[in-house]
C-alpha cells in the first residue's frame, strides 16, 4: 500500500490478511526480492524466516500464504502483484492432515505409510500441490520419499529423467528441494508419448527401488510416498497413470481439477484405492509451449550453473574411445517387418549403440552406473549429466561440459533428445 | 579219536583267551628318554604335561604357563610308549586310560578314528569350526600374515563345550548341545555371516523336530499393508456424487496433525462445490501439450509385470482388500481366462486338473520343472532355499596331510575332516548332510569314519547329475 520509491528498484509493502495470499510473478530477466517483515507466511508449505531477503530470478511465479496475517516487502519488478482471498489451501492443509491421521496408524501398527499419486492435466500445479504435501510432512518431522515421473519439467534432476528423493527437509523458498544423492532414470525424451514402453518398464523399476529403500528405512516406509506425474491424461497417458497405481500400490489418487479424469480413475482403480478430486488454485498460471521450452532449458542450465550461477561446471575433452555411447529404443517399425517371435515393443526398450558423428554436438548426455556389457544398462540409475558441446572428428574426441573434473566416473552414456546450447 | 563239535568249538575258544592274554600282556619296549610325564586333571579333562617331547609340534597346547594335551592325544601317545600318565601319584595302565579318558565328548569310536590316521601318519587335530579365512584371502595369501591371536582361547573352548556335552545323555538333548555348542563357538570366531544363519536354524529345528513343522521361508520385498479406513479418514472431495450442487463441510482437522504455524479457520471450512466445478474444468479443458496430439500410439501390455489389462474388466470380477491380492487375483484372472480359451480348456472343467498350464510352455525345462514334484537338490544350488535343516552332527576331526613345516598356530586349510558314525547307526538324512555342507563349504572333502568294533572304513558323499536325454532349450 505504500510505495517508497529509494534507489532503482520500486520497493512494494502489503499487508495480508489472514488466510488470504499474495501472488506474484518475476518479469524475465528481473530479479525480485521478498521480506517478511510481521507475522508468519509460508510460499508452498515452506515457512519465511523474519526479516530474511529471499530472491527470485525473471520468470519465478509464487504465492505468500499466511493463516495468521502479516506484512511483507517487495523489492523489483514484478509483473503482476495482486492478493487472493479465495484459495483452495484448506483444502490442500485438510488433505495433509488426513495423510498425517494415516501415517500415525502406520506407526502404530509397523506397516506401510501412505502413497499419493497426484494427477492432472497441465498446468494445475500438481508440482506446487507435491511440494506443499511434502513440507507439511516434513514439519511434522517425517522423512516421505517424493517421487517426480514428469518428464517434461524435471523437478529432482534434469527434463528427460525421472527420479526420487527421500525428502527430509523443507524445500529452500528459492532452491527447491535440496537434491542429496536422488535416484534418478534416464528417459531421455521430454514426453512419456515419444517411448510409452520404456516409460512403464522404469516406473516399475523405480517403484520397485522405492520399495527397498522403505524395507531398510523405517523412518521413510511409514512417512509415505508422493507421486508427481506429468500431464498427459489421455490415452496411452491414461494407461500410464492406471501402471503407475498399480506400480506403487498407491492408496490415494488426488485428482485436480479434471472430473472426467476423477470418474474414469474412480471405474477403473480397485476399491481399496481413495480417489479424490480437488480443485487448482486460482493462482495457477498457464504456460504456453515458448515458457515450457524456456523453462526446460533453464533447469538444465541450473543444472550446471546452479540456482544463482554459483556453480562452475568443468570442460575438458574425451576420446571417441574412452566412451560408449547408447540411445534407448530403436525407431518403431510395423510387425511385419520383425523376425519371427519378436515384438516391437522389445525394440522400444533395446540399447542402441550410437556412431560418433556431429549430430551429437549440443547434447544432453546422462552417465549411466551400469558398465559396458550389463544387459540391464536401460534399467540402471544414472550418476550425473553432461554435454557434448563439440565433437571433433579430427581428432576424434568430444568436448565436454561437466559438473566434476576429469576423469567421467563411469563410460557408459546414454543420449537424450534434449538439446542444450552452453550459452551464457 | 575225533572229538565232539562241542568240544572243538570249546578248545577253540579257550585258544582264543590264551592267545589274547598273552597278547595284551606283552611289554612294550621303549625308551626311558623318549618317555615324557604327564599328569591327568580329571575336572578339565587335560592332562597337564611336565615335560615336552617331539610329538608337541602337532598335538596338544599351551595353558597359562602349562602345557596340556587331550584326552585322545594323550591315550595315543601312552600305547605308541611316548609318554607315561600319572593321577593321584600312580602311572596309569592302558587299560585305566582307556576307561578314563574316553567319554561322551571323545568316544571309542573317535579314539580308534584318531589312532588309525595317526599310526598312518596324518596330523589330525579336534575340528575348529569352519576356517575364518575366505577363499579370497587365502587366494592374495592373507592367511599366512594373520596372527591368530586366539587360537589356543579357541582351543580351551572346545574343550569346555565338549564337557557340557557330556553330561547330557545320548538323545536328542545331545544334538541340542551339539548345535548349542556351535552356537557358542561360531560368535567367538570371526567368520562370515553366512555361517551364522546355520546354528539358530539347527537350534529351531531341533526344537520342532517332534513337532513336525518346518518353518516358512520369509518373502522378499513385502511390505506389510495398512488397512486404510476411509470412513474415519476424512480427505476433502468435490468430486463426491452427493455433493454436486451442495457446499462441502469439512471437518478442521486436530491440532496434533498439522505442522506449526499452521491454523485452520473454520470459517473456510464450508466450500461451495458447485462454484468451483462450473469454474474449474473447462477452461483447462484438453491442453495436452506433452501428447502432442498423437493418440494413435499402438499400444500393448503383454510385456509389463505391473500391467493391470483391461482394468475396469478385472475391477467388476475382482475382489480383494490390498494390492498383492489384487495383483495376484488378476494375474490368475489372465490365466484363468487364457486356459479357458485355449484348445485344451476342457481339461480344466472336472475335479482332477493338469499340473502345468499351457502358458508354462515356453521351452521344455520349465514344463519339466513344474512337473518334478520331489525337488532335486544340487550341491551348488542356492542354500536359502532349503529349510530342511534337521538337526547337525559333529565333525570330529581336522586332518592335515604330513608336513614338517606344519604350524599349530597356524593350520591353515585342512586337507580333509572327518564324522565319526558308528556302523550300528543309521547313515545321515539329507537335512544333516546340508546342514554339514553348509558348515564347511570351504572345499575341504568331508569323510564319514565308520567304525565297526575296531575296523574302520572311510566314505565319502558324492553329488553326481545323471544324463537326461532330453534338451531343455
Amino acid at each position: 500500500m505504500a510505495e517508497d520509491k529509494g534507489e532503482d528498484k520500486e520497493k512494494v509493502t502489503h499487508k495480508l490478511e489472514p488466510d488470504t495470499e499474495l501472488r506474484f510473478e518475476v518479469e524475465a530477466g528481473a530479479t525480485v526480492q521478498l521480506e517478511l517483515t510481521k507475522g508468519l507466511a509460508e510460499v508452498f508449505g515452506t515457512e519465511l524466516i523474519l526479516n530474511k531477503k529471499c530472491t527470485f530470478q525473471g520468470g519465478s511465479k509464487l504465492a505468500v500464504y499466511t493463516f495468521h496475517g502479516c506484512t511483507v516487502t517487495l523489492t523489483g519488478k514484478t509483473e503482476s502483484a495482486y492478493i487472493a482471498k479465495e484459495t483452495p489451501m484448506t483444502m490442500y492443509v485438510n488433505t495433509h492432515a488426513a495423510l498425517e491421521q494415516m501415517r500415525q496408524k502406520a506407526d502404530e501398527e509397523f506397516t506401510r505409510g501412505p502413497r499419493v499419486m497426484v494427477v492432472g492435466p497441465t498446468d494445475v500445479g500438481k508440482s506446487t500441490v507435491c511440494r506443499m504435501l511434502l513440507n507439511y510432512a516434513v514439519r511434522m518431522e517425517r522423512a516421505p520419499i517424493y517421487v517426480d515421473l514428469d518428464v517434461g519439467q524435471g523437478n529432482i534432476a534434469i527434463p528427460g529423467t525421472i527420479g526420487a528423493l527421500i525428502v527430509e527437509r523443507p524445500a529452500s523458498v528459492e532452491e527447491g528441494f535440496s537434491e542429496v544423492a536422488p535416484l534418478v532414470f534416464h528417459f531421455g525424451h521430454k514426453s512419456p508419448g515419444d517411448n510409452l514402453t520404456l516409460y512403464d518398464l522404469l516406473i516399475s523399476q523405480l517403484a520397485e527401488m522405492v520399495n527397498l529403500r522403505c524395507e531398510s528405512n523405517k523412518r521413510a516406509n511409514t512417512s509415505g510416498v508422493v507421486i508427481n506425474t506429468c500431464g498427459w491424461v489421455r490415452g496411452g497417458g491414461y494407461h500410464s497413470i492406471v501402471h503407475t497405481a498399480g506400480a506403487f500400490e498407491v492408496d490415494l489418487v488426488v485428482v485436480l481439477d479434471q472430473e472426467r479424469l476423477y470418474n474414469e480413475l474412480k471405474r477403473d482403480l480397485p476399491d481399496f484405492v481413495k480417489v479424490i478430486l480437488q480443485p487448482k488454485s486460482g493462482g495457477v498460471v498457464e504456460r504456453s509451449k515458448e515458457t515450457r521450452e524456456e523453462s526446460r532449458d533453464n533447469r538444465i542450465r541450473q543444472y550446471f550453473y546452479g540456482k544463482k550461477n554459483d556453480l562452475f561446471p568443468h570442460t575438458f575433452e574425451v576420446k571417441f574411445n574412452e566412451v560408449k555411447i547408447y540411445k534407448i529404443g530403436a525407431p518403431s517399425l510395423p510387425d511385419s517387418c520383425m523376425p519371427i517371435g519378436m515384438v516391437v515393443q522389445d525394440n522400444k526398450t533395446k540399447l542402441v549403440p550410437i556412431q560418433p558423428s556431429q549430430s551429437l554436438s549440443n547434447r544432453v548426455l546422462s552417465i549411466s552406473l551400469g558398465e559396458v556389457g550389463d544387459d540391464d544398462i536401460v534399467t540402471t540409475n544414472v550418476a550425473g549429466f553432461i554435454v557434448i558441446t563439440q565433437v571433433d572428428m579430427d581428432r576424434q574426441s568430444y568436448t565436454l561440459l561437466s559438473p566434476s573434473p576429469r576423469p567421467l566416473p563411469r563410460s557408459v552414456l546414454l543420449v537424450s533428445d534434449i538439446p542444450f546450447m552452453d550459452i551464457k | 579219536m575225533p572229538l565232539t563239535d562241542h568240544g572243538y568249538k570249546t578248545k577253540n575258544w579257550r585258544k582264543f583267551f590264551v592267545e589274547r592274554r598273552e597278547v595284551l600282556q606283552e611289554e612294550k619296549v621303549g625308551r626311558i628318554g623318549a618317555l615324557c610325564r604327564g599328569e591327568w586333571k580329571p575336572e578339565e579333562r587335560v592332562i597337564e604335561l611336565k615335560q615336552t617331547g617331539k610329538f608337541f609340534h602337532h598335538m596338544g597346547y599351551a595353558e597359562g604357563d602349562h602345557l596340556c594335551l587331550y584326552p585322545e592325544e594323550a591315550l595315543f601317545l601312552m600305547e605308541v610308549c611316548s609318554l607315561e600318565v600319572y593321577y593321584a601319584g600312580l602311572s596309569l595302565s592302558i587299560q585305566q586310560a582307556y576307561s578314563m579318558f574316553l567319554s561322551e565328548s571323545m568316544t571309542l569310536g573317535e579314539y580308534q578314528t584318531y589312532s588309525y590316521l595317526s599310526r598312518l601318519g596324518y596330523i589330525v587335530m579336534r575340528h575348529s569350526g569352519p576356517s575364518s579365512v575366505t577363499a579370497y584371502e587365502r587366494q592374495i595369501r592373507l592367511d599366512q600374515h594373520i596372527s591368530d591371536i586366539s587360537y589356543s582361547k579357541k582351543r580351551k573352548n572346545m574343550d569346555d563345550a565338549g564337557n557340557t556335552a557330556s553330561k547330557l545323555s545320548k538323545t536328542e538333548e545331545s544334538l541340542n548341545a551339539q548345535s548349542s555348542e556351535l552356537c557358542d563357538k561360531i560368535p567367538d570366531q570371526t567368520s562370515d555371516a553366512t555361517h551364522n544363519d546355520i546354528p539358530i536354524a539347527s537350534t529351531e529345528k531341533t526344537d520342532k523336530l517332534e513337532a513336525g513343522t518346518l518353518p516358512k521361508k520369509s518373502v522378499q520385498h513385502f511390505l506389510p499393508y495398512t488397512m486404510w479406513n476411509f470412513d474415519e479418514i476424512n480427505f476433502p472431495d468435490i468430486g463426491r456424487k452427493d455433493l454436486q450442487t451442495h457446499t462441502l463441510q469439512m471437518m478442521p482437522p486436530r491440532k496434533n496433525l498439522l505442522p506449526s504455524g499452521v491454523k485452520i479457520n473454520p470459517n473456510s471450512c464450508m466450500v461451495d462445490v458447485h462454484k468451483l466445478h462450473s469454474s474449474g474444468e473447462n477452461a483447462t479443458g484438453d491442453n495436452d501439450e506433452d501428447d502432442d496430439g498423437d493418440d494413435s500410439h499402438i499400444y500393448t501390455t503383454n510385456n509389463l509385470t505391473y500391467s493391470l489389462m483391461n482394468a475396469s474388466v478385472m475391477k467388476a470380477q475382482v475382489k480383494a482388500k490390498n494390492w498383492s491380492e489384487y495383483k495376484a487375483e488378476c494375474r490368475k484372472m489372465v490365466t484363468d481366462f487364457r486356459v479357458e480359451q485355449s484348445p485344451v480348456g476342457v481339461l480344466w472343467q472336472g475335479e482332477v486338473t493338469p499340473l502345468v498350464t499351457p502358458d508354462m510352455a515356453s521351452c521344455t525345462g520349465n514344463l519339466l520343472e513344474h512337473l518334478q514334484v520331489i525337488e532335486n537338490i544340487h550341491q551348488n544350488k542356492k542354500k536359502e532355499k532349503l529349510s530342511v535343516v534337521t538337526g547337525s552332527r559333529k565333525i570330529s576331526f581336522d586332518v592335515f596331510k604330513p608336513d614338517s613345516n606344519f604350524k599349530k598356530s597356524q593350520p591353515g586349510l585342512p586337507d580333509h575332516r572327518i564324522c565319526v558314525i558308528s556302523s550300528s547307526e543309521k547313515p545321515p538324512d539329507l537335512g544333516q548332510l546340508i546342514g554339514l555342507q553348509k558348515q564347511c563349504s570351504d572345499g575341504v572333502p568331508l569323510h564319514w569314519s565308520v567304525v565297526d568294533h575296531g575296523d574302520i572304513a572311510f566314505y565319502k558323499y558324492c553329488y553326481t547329475s545323471l544324463p537326461v536325454d532330453v534338451t531343455m532349450g
